[in-house]
């Protein structure tokens, strides 16, 4: 790669962007530098403008006001495609690859080399193998892309988004679907990419992250800047404080003593994702499961929801044995699942907040075979009131809400089935600070009330402060128990990152649970 | 109201209530036709010959509208409903059945026809246009080697029974179909079960998260759809005293212009099936129309072609009007680069 | 040392999803073409035995060929529209009108044959330019639309047909009806027309940018391919294909008639979804698609050989239909 650029020099710059939607000012006049040689993150919660400024700065929407400034000059930028040719490279969560086609033409996407009009199959095979060589990757150019695994194909696409040597590289979440393996090689890949002078901007809202890989940070809150330190300057607090503005998380309450273990697992395993998962849950109680992503937390719980298939294991709900292979069965038997993701799991997003309410209830609210409009109405408003939901009336589109309330219309979904075992996953991602502390006080109401709840969390703070017991996953498998008063953030931390050596997948560990 | 809020309330009126805008053009064209041709338009005889053409028609939209509201197609009423017509000739000719049977029997045949190929879309996964493609090949197969290949003519009383008869003026058909009507309308407005469809369409993972047993519902429909296309079939057979083999030749497509010009979303989860049914009615009575004025029958699908066109566009072009003076934040679909046309 | 060569290189496990196929089946079945071609060798040895005398013939070959060879111009058009993820429903109709028009200039005006050619030309890139501007430009659904579009061609078709014609001068009849080293034209221009297209979709950048549109549009937008330019050229491509046909078919069958082409797409589609085109977009290749329709043609011919009642033939492609996207859907799955 070998971008020409002497570390430290600024090589894109973006200078007082203001950018405002219907409704939202997204963008607050925003400045920052990044500089050859740098992984410069760029951190805040969602909602905070950490989208919007990298599609600003990569050409998929143009400012409001403000300018970028790319190698000294000022420049505008009028399509995504203008900006790559520039040298702004930019790689989304969401695949942009072709399944169908090799790996070695989705690199060249668009501009294939040519001979006599037609393409150029050995120069395709060349380029492709000399590029994936520079990054480490042993990919043959030539196998399709469907065929590769999840993670591989994330690194195709920083290859081809490399392949147009770039001088400056924007990453958005690259570790939201690969496992703690996988990001340690594809840090490896960046350090080296940093060091032979590329800008590296790297945005993620997942703390551990930004200390392991940055060498800049940068946070944003509600589309202000914050600041921007070096990394090895600042902690955790430092950036909390600057993204969330005060102090996040309260004291402990007390744990209340927890009941009979109604849900008991052993040995379970979907035979893809994790194995040999064990743990139990009490009555009354809320347990934690932590963990980086791709530990398996969500796959076991869909699971145990009937979304997933079993391979092997036993569970016993309410001193039962079940086999649960539907939602609907889980349901009928006192679960609730709030999903990871809301807008592809959680909500019918063109529906009315009131229909989404009721989805997952609909015999409550019938009337004989019929659907009792009233009663929808009413636990609508019912729920409205109680959770606070900012809409203006429960007949608006769930679209139009903001990520807060959105998750508080999950929430009530999943409230108005009345489980005794309610499992929400991840369930302030994306929810703004006011938002995350009415939902984690409904979660204690929900306590008092009987409820038994697991929280899924990769926010170390937020499991601490609210989990009565935690699970830590690591790698598909059970890596530790910790008391809720007991964990620290480095005793989780430790036990979520304890990986294999390499050159092996994961074998049955032998000491802990 | 400020002004954009009111092109907004405008916009979704005339989106969400398609009914109602249809409504007023098929009153406008009633109107037109009746002060054009008073004697024939409005004439009882031109009445039940709308209504009776129609009621086939009907009977094959109610199905296809469940299915495409919940997000699936039947390519293949059309050959269902003929195969279902010859079945029904030939049990109670060839195999001398009773009534009481042989109805019952093409029923069953159509239901059980409906659940294997909504196994296939359901639980096997198979896309359903694709599945009900080739199921109308296998349809149209089965029914020319039952029957020969020649049209099932000349049907006795026994058979016809059923579908010959008038009451209150009206011919049976009419009347089935109407019930047709009423029930369907009623489970699918009210009943809880089949607003389910609703979601399904919308998006079929989050009402599957929700407990809605997805899969389960696909099956119903296609069975429902199934079942119907035969009804019509045996009753087209009745009626005609003939079961002809390419009766219901691109049935399928005509059902699903009507759903389309009463509002049904192809993608799912959106439109009523008064609405579907109106869309329907339009089509009968440009059809009417056309024969009345003697206009060429060449010019009915070029109209019903520009009218389906112009619908559609401008559903896409409200959509756009009102998602960018309507949305209040982006959502992700919104924050990601939109596909750009250049 | 190459980075990759440090401990630490990243390459492909060797893991397989539960619940799939052996490695060498989805491979296998993953290379559609080979595939069918050896399916249609062991058709082959199997009809070779059944029916030595009548299978094993030139002229039977032929008539499989020839019997194909029109509708193939219309399987690679639909090709190339799936792979971009789109369909046109419309373009039967297009393919009577073009037939119609021939017939209609032939008899009442005193154009040449060029002409003639290339105002039916003119009007069938037309009709595919009007579905390509409302599906890329505008954003409707293209199901919808050219559905639309198809009942609007096909009523006007009826209108400018009358009767019909019939009774072509020679110089029309030629193209439909000569023969080339004993082969039927038809078969030739098949031959060609399939080795151009799928040469130019396998090798031209142009024709490849229809996988990256069809499989991701994002991605091709971002790639700085022009995605409404691309899909537009794709159903004017179809378009002239299907005129291609529509003039052929009156050629070889010395008439024109509005019935010409009903039900072409859905056959088409069939074929392609047999040769290995993903509904969905993004895949398949014009060999395929065509081996596919070759498929059809053979097993049409085998049931009539056999004495099958020829209803059969449309129960067994449905099922031949079903089991292929089934295996597809067999292969493809990851949990």
């Amino acid at each position: 790669m070998g971008a020409a650029g002497e570390p430290g020099r600024v090589v894109l710059s973006a200078r007082d962007i203001e950018k405002s939607f219907p409704g939202v000012k997204a963008l607050k006049g925003v400045s920052v530098d990044f500089r050859a040689g740098q992984i410069h993150a760029v951190c805040g919660e969602n909602g905070a403008g950490k989208s919007t400024l990298m599609h600003v700065l990569a050409g998929a929407y143009p400012a409001d006001s403000g300018t970028i400034l790319y190698e000294g000059k000022p420049i505008t930028l009028h399509t995504q495609h203008q900006a790559n040719t520039l040298g702004i490279a930019i790689v989304y969560q969401e695949r942009s690859l072709v399944p169908g086609l090799t790996v070695g033409e989705n690199i060249f996407a668009g501009r294939q080399p040519r001979r006599l009009g037609l393409v150029d199959w050995r120069a395709v095979e060349r380029g492709a193998r000399q590029t994936l060589a520079q990054l480490g990757l042993e990919i043959d150019p030539r196998q399709l892309v469907v065929e590769l695994p999840a993670a591989l194909q994330q690194m195709v696409e920083i290859a081809k988004a490399l392949s147009v040597n770039p001088r400056v590289l924007i990453l958005d979440e690259p570790t939201a679907t690969v496992t703690q393996r996988e990001s340690e090689v594809l840090f490896g890949l960046l350090r080296r990419l940093r060091d032979g002078g590329l800008a590296i901007v790297y945005i993620s809202h997942r703390l551990a992250e930004i200390f392991q890989i940055a060498d800049h940070v940068t946070v944003l809150k509600d589309g202000a800047f914050m600041g921007t330190e070096e990394v090895s300057k600042v902690d955790e607090k430092w950036l909390i404080k600057r993204m969330v503005g005060r102090e996040l998380y309260v004291t402990r309450a007390p744990s209340p003593e927890a009941g009979e273990r109604i849900l008991e697992v052993e040995g379970l395993s979907d035979g893809d994702r994790f194995r040999e998962v064990g743990f139990h849950l009490r009555a009354g109680e809320i347990l934690g499961f932590s963990g980086l992503v791709g530990a398996g937390r969500t796959e076991v719980f869909q699971t145990l929801f009937g979304l997933r298939a079993r391979q092997a294991g036993r569970v016993r709900l309410f001193g039962k044995p079940v086999r649960i292979t539907s939602p609907r069965e889980a349901i009928a038997l006192g679960l609730g699942y709030l999903p990871e993701d809301r807008k592809e799991q959680g909500l019918f997003v063109e529906m009315a907040v009131c229909d989404n309410i009721v989805a997952a209830a609909l015999d409550r609210c019938r009337r004989f075979i019929e659907l009792d409009r009233k009663k929808v109405l009413r636990f609508s408003e019912e729920y409205r009131s109680r959770l606070s939901i900012a809409t203006p009336s429960v007949e608006q589109k769930v679209l139009n809400l903001s990520g807060g309330n959105q998750q508080k219309v999950v929430l009530a979904k999943w409230l108005l089935v009345n489980p005794r075992i309610l499992v929400v996953d991840e369930p302030t991602r994306g929810v703004d600070v006011g938002a995350k502390l009415e939902i984690y006080s409904i979660l204690r109401q929900l306590r008092e009330g009987g409820t038994s709840i697991v929280v899924i969390s990769s926010d170390l703070p937020e499991i601490l402060s609210i989990a009565d017991r935690i699970y830590v996953m690591c790698e598909g498998r059970i890596a530790g128990e910790i008391q809720g008063s007991a964990a620290t953030e480095e005793s989780l931390l430790s036990l979520s990152s304890r990986f294999e050596p390499p050159g092996g997948p994961a074998r049955p560990a032998g000491g802990e649970a | 109201m400020r002004p954009p809020d009111r092109l907004r309330a405008m916009g979704r009126a005339l989106l969400f209530r398609r009914s109602l805008s249809l409504l007023l053009v098929l009153l406008v064209f009633g109107g037109i036709m009746t002060a054009a041709y008073p004697d024939i338009f409005l004439s009882r005889y031109n009445f039940s010959s709308i209504l009776l053409n129609m009621s086939f028609d009907v009977m094959v939209v109610v199905g296809m509208t469940i299915l495409l509201i919940g997000g699936e197609v039947d390519l293949s009423v059309g050959w269902n409903l003929s195969m279902s017509g010859v079945i029904y000739a030939l049990l109670m000719t060839r195999l001398n059945l009773p009534l009481a049977v042989a109805l019952p029997v093409t029923l069953a045949i159509g239901a059980a026809c409906g659940a294997l190929v909504g196994w296939i879309v359901a639980y096997v996964g198979v896309n359903s246009f694709i599945a009900t493609l080739a199921a109308g090949l296998v349809y149209y197969g089965v029914e020319f080697w039952l029957a020969g290949g020649q049209s099932v003519t000349h049907l006795g009383p026994e058979v016809t029974s059923i579908g010959m008869a008038s009451w209150l003026g009206q011919q049976l058909p009419v009347w089935y179909a109407a019930g047709v009507v009423v029930v369907f309308l009623y489970l699918m407005n009210r009943t809880k079960a089949f607003r389910q469809y609703t979601y399904i369409g919308m998006n079929a993972q989050v009402a599957r998260y929700s407990g809605i047993p997805v899969a389960r519902m696909k099956l119903l429909a296609f069975v429902i759809s199934s079942v119907l296309a035969s009804f019509a079939g045996l009753i087209s057979a009745a009626r005609f005293a003939n079961a002809i083999l390419l009766v219901g030749q691109g049935m399928e497509l005509k059902a699903i212009t009507a759903a389309m010009v009463g509002g049904i979303s192809f993608t799912g989860g959106v439109g009523t099936l008064a609405g579907a049914l109106l869309g329907t009615l339009f089509i009968a009575l440009v059809n009417n129309a056309m024969i009345i004025a003697t206009i060429n029958a060449f010019w009915q699908p070029i109209f019903i072609g520009v009218v389906l066109l112009g619908a559609v566009v401008l559903d896409v072009v409200l959509l756009r009007v009102g998602s960018s003076v309507g949305r209040t934040r982006p959502t992700s679909k919104a924050a990601q680069p939109p596909a750009a046309p250049e | 040392m190459t980075a990759g060569q440090q401990a630490g290189a990243i390459r492909p496990a060797a893991s397989r999803p539960p619940g799939a196929a052996p490695a060498v089946l989805r491979r296998l079945a993953r290379n559609r073409v080979a595939v069918l071609l050896l399916i249609l060798a062991l058709y082959n040895l199997v009809f070779a035995v059944l029916r030595p005398a009548s299978f094993l013939s030139l002229d039977n070959y032929l008539s499989i060929l020839v019997n194909m060879s029109i509708e193939s111009f219309i399987v690679i058009g639909i090709t190339i529209l799936l792979v971009t993820g789109n369909l046109d429903l419309s373009l039967g109709a297009n393919m009577a009108l073009s037939g119609i028009l021939c017939g209609l200039l032939i008899k009442y005006s005193h154009l040449g044959l060029g002409e003639i050619l290339a105002v039916t030309l003119v009007a069938s890139i037309a009709m595919g330019a009007v579905n390509g501007y409302v599906i890329a430009y505008v954003g409707v659904n293209p199901i919808i639309t050219t559905l639309a579009t198809a009942f609007a061609y096909q009523g006007v078709a009826v209108w400018l047909a009358g009767p019909g014609f019939t009774d072509f001068p020679d110089y029309f009849k030629v193209y439909g009806q000569s023969r080339w080293l004993g082969v039927q034209g038809p078969v030739w221009y098949m031959l060609g027309i399939t080795a151009l297209f799928h040469l130019l979709l396998s090798n031209a950048p142009f024709f490849r940018n229809f996988y990256f549109v069809g499989g991701s549009k994002r991605g091709a937008a971002m790639s700085g391919i022009p995605v409404a330019r691309t899909v537009f050229s794709a159903f004017v491509i179809a378009a002239v294909l299907a005129n291609l046909a529509g003039v052929v078919t009156a050629s070889r069958f010395n008439s024109s008639m509005t019935s010409i082409g009903t039900g072409v797409e859905l056959r088409a589609v069939t074929a392609a979804v047999i040769g290995g085109v993903a509904f969905t977009g993004g895949s398949g290749t014009i060999l395929g698609a065509v081996l596919g329709a070759l498929f059809l043609a053979f097993v049409n011919n085998g049931l009539i050989l056999l004495g099958v009642e020829p209803s059969w033939q449309n129960v067994v492609v449905g099922i031949i239909l079903i089991l292929s996207i089934v295996i597809d859907v067999a292969t493809r799955r990851r949990r």
